[in-house]
């Protein structure tokens, strides 16, 4: 496999001329059949608009496209070196990590309206997507009751070595009752090869937070980059001032145990083995029995790169966006970290792991109460999903407020933190770190201890001082005197 | 073999994980699940046959009139087999004088019963029987306790001796047997096993709320963990170092023929600072070896398979979130095969020094019991009434020497069906897919499709398997290799009614009543 004239198939501002069209998409056929004919787009086959059997809250359709292939990220570049390994010698200037990744193929409508529905890039632009990963991938989330249906385009890798056609699919991990079909393990399934597409069906009935990543040679294709935060909201708009909650829990109960709140971020925790990385793009294979992460990450960034707002890897974006462009260096580790808002808030902090290390969250000054463990509710007289559990009424409480909370690898929690009602700055800024802290080995010139990785922080603004979110995850910067938000690829308006 | 060939080969195992082969698809023997369901036993006669879950060992081989909840167990050396070819030396437990098998002989009793296990020692040092949670123990007829001429954590059976350990099971639950002596290296060699205790105070009768006419079991004293007899499983979560076991093996002059003659060391030990876990296992077993059946001959030394094997629980509800109440009555449809009336149970215990985050597909775990009591709060509800405190989990982590029970269950949510309710995308054509070996053909549960000539189609009955494994993902790897390791299938059977919709036979399973 082999790109020529790499600057114009891979980049993406450009839409692509028929020539380099029939080239793309001829290195997209290897593998496969192998021509252009042989590209199997079954995007058109839309689904139909509700099945027969669905919820009885239907709320609608929501479809969107995601693309996997390869590319180059960033990693702090206050890190030092690990010859040959990091930062790994064929990386792109600005950029020192090779990485598999899923890159949103959504765009805003053409409009210009902030607030209008998305839609898919063209073809050709989605097709040149491939090459230019993104860490980690986008944030994904349907309410309750939703049709969600998600195509998986296998764009193929520009980098890494001849030799090793990846397949992929998606795993949406903790989804209850799936069918194996839309389980995305390859074994037991389907997955879809280089240049084809799959598309996934989910029926959501739980709220909560989950993950989704890919399931062929787990162990490589999830630490490679194939990995993302996917949650469920809930319907339930009942918080005191109409607020939405992060479950269906009854307006009975204490207003401290009850979910609603008055913004949400979403992250996925994870780490980062250099050695592994660079095989992957050097053509090594990896003893995974010998797995040591160098980088603890949140969101595919490590400190102090986590508290940067979000960034859109179509730079110049094709967002109607005033924003001027973040930083080259992460233009592929577009997600944020950040955890912002206004004195008195009730924040939604959503975390998921897909490290294979466990983790212990540490919030220092303000007190966590976890509502949700592993999507499912942790409040008095919850439900039982078992076939024959406790008897309806009799599950208890076993929400816990704590400043710590640790998950394991494939867990997840939803907590609720109560921002001080009278902030002393603008913003007051609490970290928030693993307390493994992800000690990195600075560069001569680095500022600071090289204390870092896995943190991020919870900012907290005077009363009405952030505009509310638009958008899960919605984080605000200022700009001209006001404030304009930023949002993670993909995350379109509510 | 003499050493060098035996380090050879294992340098070949650790240097050439070439990625075609097992790497990409894991050449498991057809026979595995799809076939020899129920294969002859291998042990001793009186082990029932049994093919997939829990199965209970006899007590005293040869003594018929000692009770059921007298075991006598031998510690011994033996040898166990990896997917990928590796063979290593183990320490463990025979039950009776029977030979090595790991993980241990299940034994099982009911509460209240009065406990006898005598340990056997045939091994070349002193080892012990550690039984954590339960209470009361007498070996030898004194307290079990500390012996600081072994450093063992109780009272030790000398090398070619025995001990003898008596207790009252005062208790129902799920516990760990292990060595006592020297454990950081023992238990790891091997020394490991379940210890159930089945409660006596429970009945289906004071129980309303559960079903009345299908056959019925408990976990505890409480109604809410019921579950079905049929379908009780059990996975012991182990990990093994090749080279401390090879170390071990050459210290102890096992299979070792050298000039002059090797000198077994009277203490052998290993620097557990070289310490690197390169197998994972569930009941002794790596995938796919724990896919096929308890006793199977091609893993003699490993009885126990991991399969959970069941089919789906009653019709879903159009949501569970926030109902009031419970869609799926207990009582109804008691006496419709088509359904499981109870969850299967899962039995979670950990024999390693880690912590393994075991993540089951399809459905959530309920977390019913921990370290062998059960998660009801007998005064945490209003006005101090007992409330429950399981907890629903995707993504089980069970810490070291911790055992967790679990209830699992599978929902055909949206009875998707090709005519009448086909599910809402269009799937590409075969040819444009990866198809998987266990894969049916069909996203319909009990059809059976054609896969591509010359394709791999292990699959019997257009069932449904999910994967449940660690995730820790280098845990699912077999030295590295991914697709091995900590990992088995939730085998999803189509219900009778669907397997004679498509003409399908999934028969070969354990009861579904």
């Amino acid at each position: 496999m082999e790109v020529t004239d790499v600057g114009e198939i891979l980049d993406p501002r450009k839409p692509m001329s028929r020539r380099s069209f029939l080239k793309a998409a001829t290195v997209l056929g290897v593998g496969a059949a192998g021509s252009l004919g042989a590209l199997d787009i079954v995007s058109k086959s839309i689904a139909r608009p509700k099945p027969a059997r669905l919820l009885s809250s239907y709320t609608g359709t929501k479809e969107q496209h995601v693309a996997f292939t390869d590319g180059w990220v960033s990693m702090p570049q206050e890190a030092g070196a690990v010859p040959p390994f990091f930062p790994d010698p064929g990386a792109p200037a600005d950029r020192n990590a090779f990485v598999f990744g899923i890159r949103s193929l959504m765009k805003p409508n053409d409009t210009g309206v902030r607030t209008d529905k998305w839609q898919p890039m063209t073809e050709a632009i989605m097709f040149a997507q491939k090459g230019h990963a993104q860490l980690s991938a986008p944030i994904l989330f349907a309410d309750q009751g939703t049709q969600f249906i998600l195509h998986l385009h296998n764009l193929g890798e520009a980098f890494r070595p001849v030799g090793n056609p990846d397949n992929h699919t998606i795993h949406f991990h903790g989804f209850t009752n799936q069918i194996v079909y839309f389980d995305g393990v390859p074994d037991n399934s389907v997955a879809a090869a280089i240049g084809r597409e799959l598309i996934y069906e989910y029926i959501p009935e739980d709220p909560g937070t989950y993950m989704y990543h890919c399931h062929i040679d787990d162990v490589e294709h999830v630490h490679m980059g194939l990995y993302g935060v996917i949650f469920i909201r809930s319907n339930d708009l009942s918080g005191p001032q109409g607020q939405r909650r992060a479950f269906n829990d009854p307006s009975t109960l204490p207003l401290a145990a009850q979910s609603y709140y008055d913004r949400e971020f979403a992250m996925i925790i994870t780490e980062f083995d250099i050695h592994a990385h660079y095989n992957d793009a050097h053509n090594q294979d990896t003893d995974w029995t010998e797995y040591k992460a160098a980088f603890r990450l949140m969101n595919g960034r490590a400190y102090p790169d986590t508290i940067q707002p979000h960034f859109d890897p179509m730079l110049p974006n094709l967002l109607p966006s005033p924003l001027p462009p973040g930083p080259e260096r992460l233009r592929f580790n577009p997600n944020s970290s950040l955890i912002q808002g206004n004195a008195g808030e009730r924040i939604l902090i959503r975390v998921a792991n897909l490290g294979f290390e466990e983790h212990s969250l540490m919030l220092p000054g303000l007190p966590i109460t976890v509502v949700g463990r592993d999507a499912k509710p942790l409040y008095a007289n919850r439900p039982d999903y078992g076939v024959d559990g406790p008897v309806p009424g009799t599950r208890g409480d076993i929400q816990w407020t704590t400043n710590r909370v640790d998950l394991g690898p494939g867990e997840s929690r939803d907590m609720i933190i109560t921002l001080p009602s009278s902030p002393s700055s603008s913003p007051d800024r609490y970290p928030f770190y693993d307390r493994n802290y992800g000690f990195v080995n600075k560069n001569g010139t680095a500022t600071g201890d090289g204390y870092g990785g896995m943190r991020t922080e919870v900012q907290v603004y005077p009363h009405a001082t952030l505009p509310a979110q638009t958008r899960p995850a919605g984080v605000y910067v200022p700009n001209g005197g006001g404030w304009v938000e930023t949002w993670a690829p993909g995350t379109e308006p509510l | 073999m003499g050493t060098g060939d035996r380090a050879a080969v294992m340098n070949l195992f650790r240097t050439n994980r070439v990625r075609a082969g097992i790497a990409k698809w894991w050449p498991l023997a057809v026979g595995g699940i799809l076939v020899a369901l129920l294969v002859p036993t291998t042990s001793s006669a009186s082990t029932p046959a049994v093919s997939e879950g829990v199965v209970c060992n006899s007590n005293e081989t040869g003594t018929p009139t000692a009770p059921a909840s007298s075991f006598v167990l031998t510690a011994t050396t033996g040898y166990i087999t990896t997917p990928d070819g590796n063979s290593i030396f183990m320490w463990g437990y025979g039950i009776g004088n029977g030979g090595f098998q790991y993980v241990g002989p299940i034994l099982c009793v009911n509460e209240g019963d009065t406990v006898t296990i005598t340990l056997k020692n045939a091994l070349p040092v002193p080892t012990s029987l550690n039984l954590p949670g339960i209470t009361g123990i007498k070996a030898n007829g004194s307290i079990a306790s500390y012996d600081p001429t072994t450093d063992s954590l109780t009272t030790p059976a000398p090398v070619g001796g025995s001990a003898t350990y008596t207790f009252v099971a005062d208790h129902a639950g799920t516990f760990l047997y292990e060595s006592g002596t020297n454990p950081q290296l023992q238990v790891l060699m091997g020394m490991v096993g379940a210890f159930i205790v089945r409660p006596t105070h429970i009945s289906a009768a004071l129980c309303p709320n559960d079903p009345q006419t299908v056959p019925i079991a408990f976990v505890y004293d409480d109604c809410s963990t019921a579950y079905s007899p049929n379908h009780e499983y059990m996975h012991v979560l182990t990990e093994v170092d090749p080279h401390m076991h090879h170390a071990i093996e050459l210290a102890t002059c096992t299979n070792v023929v050298t000039t002059p003659v090797c000198v077994p060391a009277t203490n052998p030990s290993y620097d557990m600072t070289n310490y690197i876990a390169r197998y994972w296992m569930i009941n002794g077993r790596s995938f796919p070896d724990d896919l096929t059946p308890n006793f199977s001959t091609s893993v003699p030394t490993q009885p126990y398979g991991a399969l959970v094997h069941i089919q789906p629980s009653c019709p879903a509800p159009d949501s569970f979130q926030g109902s009031s109440t419970i869609q799926c009555p207990n009582s109804s449809p008691t006496n419709n095969p088509d359904y499981n009336p109870l969850d299967a149970l899962v039995r979670f215990l950990n024999g390693g020094p880690v912590s393994y985050p075991f993540h089951p597909h399809g459905d959530h775990d309920s977390q019913i019991g921990l370290d062998g009591r059960v998660l009801v709060n007998p005064t945490g509800g209003a006005g101090g009434t007992s409330v429950n405190t399981s907890i629903d989990r995707f993504d089980v982590v069970v810490p070291p020497g911790q055992t967790i029970d679990v209830t699992f269950g599978w929902v055909d949510a949206q009875q998707w069906d090709p005519a009448s309710n086909p599910i809402g995308v269009a799937q590409p054509q075969t040819q444009n897919l990866i198809n998987g070996p266990y894969w049916s053909g069909s996203p319909y549960l009990g059809q059976k499709l054609p896969l591509l000539n010359g394709e791999t189609q292990w699959n019997q009955c257009g069932e449904y398997y999910h994967f449940a494994h660690s995730h820790a993902l280098f845990q699912v790897t077999n030295y590295g290799s991914p697709g091995g390791g900590m990992l088995t299938f939730i085998r999803v059977d189509p219900p009778p009614s669907l397997q004679k919709k498509y003409g399908t036979d999934c028969n070969g399973g354990m009861g579904y009543n």
